[in-house]
């Protein structure tokens, strides 16, 4: 199985996250029809064990993950549809943000 | 521990694919010899929809009445249902069901959590524990590797410093949850609750002390799993439709911006404070000014706390800056505490509420309990029922913060004085007599923190519940809330006197909807506050219908849904009946709601009568076909739900209703 930490994926803090993880399940709904937080394109953890959370976006098919498409098809990601409405637009921010982001970067925002 | 490779197809039973929507296993454990097996969800999923409805039935068959709660022949069950670990709003639940130490009847309480998704993708429906560990142990659930484990380290470790060890011991700092319990629980303490992670609590009925008499500290879960659902389309069109109503409900847009606890003002001019152990239910104006709670936070919170497919996320992480308690962070909490805390005990000060969540969090403790037994012995004291040669030199005075943090402990442990108050304010009382009974605010030996005299529907869904107490059983909140919509109130619940909190015409129908509604929530994995409960436009039985019929493939209309609930409400009704002597006289508001009219506030002077009472009560009965004397089902009631085993097994101890 390949190593998941060389995988080109690009994770930023995000203070106002609620932490509720939403955003795994409905991206993993839109890539294969179930729940499975395991193979989503997007995952919150905590951040550097404070209270606040980090967002990680995958951007290559490996192990179990599926690289995001910005959910192709649809009208909207469906992260952002899920996300409760205290962080969506700092959401929409990061996932433009991601697509041209520098890969294994850890950018600032 | 060898893993015994119980193959269900070796059984010829149902499989995993067969069934939609649930995990599709139940785990089974014996501590006493550690062995553990695995069964089929699909035994109950379709009669008694899971979560907490199987577990019921369960309970029900396998607890026999002599059993007493930390028996070793006890069950503890935790259970998720078929919508959690989906996106169906609210769908995070889980639900701890067992004897309750409390009334030594029903026992179910339940969170939204985490572990409830993490428990569901590593394919059970259920854990069935029983029988009791020589030592203290942690069971361990990665997937399908299941591990009973030595918590002999972990014994006398708060729930905080045990989810940190956990998660330390098996390397994985992210996906692992633990539900724990604390010394309260390891000692016994009658009120003792379970904690999962750092937060969320299943509080009311001592599930805490059960887990503790099965020297189990912990179960940690980790899981990889999928859950599908039998529509995917169909399932996902009804979540979107029903996502639409909670941006409009005024009540969702309050709870975004403050979270629950921003109710705070409504419950200032409804009479909704149990202000010094309910002697008043309005603070007094600077009490009241002390406890801004936007104010606190503004000043306090860090970030909002949602739970998975929560469409308004009310839960909030604060640190605390300045004060005694500088340095906490920790989880924020609902209005309760904020009643409890600052108004039954009548600490003014915010950051209290804060302390002590935190604090019984720790020490696994209902927060209703400490609150309960020592505002109790505040009035006591206040009234010379009780002194410092009974309490061991403490001064037991309203709003005396560091009293109630050291009678805290003293709980928890079960030291001194402690000992008699970690029993609950309705034993304390017992133990104590001196007519102070009539202090202790209770329902069924369960501590209370609802205000009964102005809201006859609520207190009615409080008094008549069947694990004692409690206003999430089939308490209405409708009746304090100056706007709601009347005309969708009246579709739904079909009376229109649903925010008129002083009558009792069409409140035992009320309650009777939401006994149904929590049984529902409580079974498939939905959080009360994303339902009717809190705003009539948020989903009701059609809406979770739809939601639970797209899942699972099963066709399944609202009558189909109301009559399950009905059965589950009468399958908790027996084990009560059964096991205890509780009946009517038990379905009673304490005495001073009966007797004392408010003393101040916009409803001042009410209270309820016992005549009234006693004609709602038979309003009620009549209504779920309960014998209006005894309040026991009758065989009419069970065989037409067909639950003529029931009937038959109170018939043969002469406690079948008569009609």
């Amino acid at each position: 199985m390949e190593n998941i930490d060389l995988i080109d994926k690009v994770t930023y803090e995000a203070e106002t996250c609620t932490g509720c993880r939403s955003c795994e399940l409905a991206c993993s709904f839109h890539h294969a029809k179930h729940f499975q937080r395991g193979i989503s394109s997007i995952m919150i953890t905590p951040f550097k064990n404070s209270l606040n959370n980090a967002i990680t976006f995958y951007r290559e098919s490996a192990a179990n993950r599926i690289a995001c498409d910005m959910c192709k098809g649809l009208e909207k990601p469906i992260c952002l549809i899920f996300c409760p409405a205290t962080f969506r637009e700092e959401l929409e921010k990061l996932l433009k943000a991601h697509l041209s982001a520098p890969r294994d970067g850890v950018p600032q925002l | 521990m060898a893993f015994p490779n119980y193959s269900l197809e070796r059984e010829g039973e149902m499989t995993k694919r067969d069934i939609y929507s649930y995990a599709g296993m139940i785990l089974r454990v014996n501590l006493g010899d550690g062995s553990f097996i695995y069964e089929p969800t699909a035994k109950y999923a379709r009669e008694w929809l899971g979560g907490s409805g199987t577990a019921q039935w369960i309970l029900y068959n396998e607890v026999k009445p002599w059993v007493a709660p930390y028996d070793p022949a006890n069950r503890l069950i935790f259970s998720v249902g078929p919508l959690t670990g989906t996106l169906a709003p609210g769908g995070s639940r889980m639900s701890g069901d067992s004897i309750n130490a409390m009334t030594n009847g029903v026992g179910s309480s339940n969170i939204d959590s985490f572990f409830a998704g993490q428990l569901k993708a590593a394919g059970f429906d259920h854990i069935i524990l029983q029988g009791r560990a020589r030592k203290p142990v942690y069971l361990w659930i990665d997937d399908d590797h299941i591990e009973i484990k030595d918590a002999s380290h972990l014994w006398g470790l708060t729930t905080w410093e045990t989810a940190d060890a956990i998660r330390a011991e098996l390397g994985d700092e992210k996906e692992i949850f633990t539900i724990s319990i604390g010394p309260a629980g390891e000692n016994l303490v009658r009120g003792s609750c379970i904690i999962q992670h750092k937060g969320r609590a299943m509080g009311r009925c001592g599930l805490g002390g059960v887990m503790g008499s099965k020297n189990l500290k912990a179960v940690a879960v980790r899981g990889s799993g999928a859950i599908e659902v039998a529509d995917p389309n169909r399932f996902m069109e009804a979540v979107l439709k029903m996502k639409e109503s909670y941006p409009k409900s005024k009540t969702a847009i309050l709870y975004e911006k403050l979270g629950i606890p921003g109710i705070t003002p409504g419950k200032q001019e409804q009479c909704g404070f149990p202000y010094k152990n309910f002697q008043d239910l309005t603070l007094p104006e600077d009490h009241y000014e002390a406890i801004n709670y936007e104010k606190f936070v503004n000043k306090y919170q860090v970030r909002v706390q949602g739970y998975p497919a929560c469409p308004m996320p009310c839960s909030r992480h604060f640190r605390i800056s300045d004060g005694n308690y500088a340095g906490l962070e920790t989880e924020g909490f609902w209005f309760e505490q904020f009643a409890n805390f600052c108004g039954k005990l009548a600490v003014a000060d915010t950051r209290f509420a804060a302390k002590m969540n935190a604090y019984c969090n720790q020490l696994g403790l209902d927060i209703d309990l400490p609150s309960g037994s020592i505002a109790w012995a505040m009035e006591c004291f206040q009234r010379g029922l009780l002194t410092q040669e009974d309490t061991g030199g403490i001064k037991i005075e309203w709003g005396d913060a560091n009293a109630v943090l050291e009678l805290t402990r003293m709980i928890a442990y079960r030291e001194g004085f402690g000992a008699i108050l970690a029993e609950g304010c309705a034993k304390a009382a017992e133990i104590l007599g001196r007519g102070s009974d009539y202090y202790a605010m209770h329902v069924k030996g369960q501590d209370l923190y609802e205000v009964m005299r102005p809201a006859i529907a609520w207190a009615l869904g409080s008094c008549v519940s069947t694990r004692g107490g409690g206003h999430t059983t089939g308490a209405p909140v409708s009746e304090t809330i100056a706007a709601i919509d009347q005309e969708k109130a009246f579709e739904v619940l079909g009376v229109r006197t649903a925010n008129d909190p002083l009558v009792y015409e069409g409140k035992a129908q009320m309650v009777s909807y939401f006994e149904g509604l929590h049984r529902l929530g409580n079974a498939l994995g939905i959080c009360h506050f994303t339902t009717s409960w809190l705003d009539i436009a948020f989903q009701g039985f059609p809406e979770m219908a739809e939601l639970y019929s797209a899942a699972t493939g099963w066709e399944t209309s609202a009558e189909d849904l109301k009559r399950a609930t009905k059965k589950i409400f009468n399958v908790e009704k027996a084990f009560n009946v059964r096991r205890t002597n509780l009946g009517r006289k038990d379905d009673y508001p304490p005495p001073r709601v009966l007797n004392e009219p408010i003393p101040s506030g916009k409803y001042a002077g009410f209270h309820p009568t016992r005549e009234n009472w006693d004609k709602l009560l038979d309003e009620y009965y009549e209504m779920n076909r309960w014998d209006k004397k005894t309040s026991f089902p009758t065989r009419e009631c069970l065989e037409d739900l067909n639950l003529k085993q029931i009937a038959d097994d109170l018939e043969k101890i002469g406690k079948l209703g008569r009609s």
